[in-house]
């Protein structure tokens, strides 16, 4: 169903049939240009349509790699820090020109830590030895008739009594 | 020769043919676009701009196009978003109210070079810009275009229902305000 059955528009329609029945005006020829404006465009968008995600990329390229840079240069910071050794005179001069800066909670951590790197060094010692103890007990065997020579088997059999025409029954 | 909007859809989703079957698009719906768009936005340079872009991004979107809808209807629907999209962003530009937009629209129909009207031409295009905007649209539609109900209803996805009680609306009040004086 039409809407011109159901809504009536004559008022407007009438109305307007008094004017000059012209409205809305276009420059000459607009529309014989329309195309080539459009195209035009159209190859701009194609244009930017491939720059556009090179130019994302190169972006995200340069953050990641000034991100890592950062990044990389902190973490060797920290591993130059923790490469760093000092020896024993050294930390004890630290420690007494600096000694109003450390903390009575320092100093305990740093004896309990001197402390019980003395007490593992003893027992891993201890237990070095206990197995080096269990090793030669290991090597320890039975003798056996290979391992003594004739003449020792002998002097041993004359000590223990037996004369020679005993050995026949043996 | 007219070519069917089919036809031309093959065409331009044929590679060896694309380029030919969107120039018959164009020739087809060109001046369709312009003058729903130019009836919004009443100025020639804004219309001829958003006319433009409205073929860029049909051109743009032509493969997502799957024919559910008509193809005119498909490319109206762009062409009135464009040109709503265009009022609500130069109401959020210059912060104005409703009732500015249609004064500013006013002015520009009687400044505008490209406006013929003569007085009783100028008062239905004054009494038509204070309608609100989609019912100006639906009026524009029906009124102008001649377009069906049916189609209107699948370019601004709203029943058809609800489009003729708009229509109604519309036309009684541009009669009250014709009617006047």
């Amino acid at each position: 169903m039409d809407n011109k059955k159901d809504i009536k528009d004559d008022v407007i329609r009438d109305f307007l049939k008094k004017s000059s029945g012209q409205d809305f005006d276009l420059p000459e020829d607009y529309f014989k240009g329309f195309k080539s404006k459009v195209q035009s465009k159209i190859n701009q968008e194609k244009k930017y349509g491939l720059l556009l995600p090179k130019i994302k990329f190169a972006f995200v390229g340069i953050a990641c790699l000034l991100f890592s840079i950062f990044v990389l240069k902190d973490f060797q910071d920290n591993i130059n820090l923790t490469n760093i050794e000092f020896s024993k005179k050294e930390l004890l001069a630290y420690y007494f020109d600096n000694i109003d800066e450390i903390s009575e909670d320092e100093i305990l951590e740093i004896m309990i830590v001197d402390d019980f790197e003395f007490i593992t060094q003893n027992i891993s010692n201890d237990s070095i030895k206990t197995k080096d103890q269990k090793e030669d007990k290991k090597i320890e065997k039975a003798p056996s008739l290979e391992d003594f020579t004739d003449e020792e088997i002998f002097e041993y059999m004359l000590d223990e009594g037996y004369e020679t025409g005993d050995w026949d029954n043996l | 020769m007219s070519w069917t909007d089919e036809e031309i859809i093959e065409k331009i989703q044929d590679n060896t043919t694309v380029n030919y079957g969107f120039n018959l698009l164009m020739d087809k719906y060109q001046e369709k676009v312009y003058w729903v768009i130019r009836r919004m936005v009443i100025e020639h340079g804004v219309a001829d701009d958003l006319a433009q872009d409205t073929f860029v991004k049909v051109w743009k979107n032509i493969d997502s196009f799957k024919g559910g809808s008509k193809l005119y209807t498909w490319i109206y629907r762009i062409a009135t978003n464009e040109a709503l999209n265009y009022l609500r962003k130069s109401k959020r530009r210059f912060f104005l109210p409703i009732g500015d937009i249609e004064y500013e629209l006013t002015s520009s129909l009687e400044a505008d070079v490209y406006y013929n009207g003569d007085d009783i031409e100028l008062k239905l295009q004054k009494a038509i810009l204070k309608l609100p905007k989609k019912q100006r649209l639906v009026f524009n539609m029906k009124y102008f275009e001649e377009m069906k109900f049916k189609d209107i209803s699948e370019i601004m996805k709203v029943s058809v229902g609800s489009l003729k009680a708009q229509y109604h609306h519309a036309v009684k009040k541009i009669e009250k305000f014709v009617k006047e004086d």
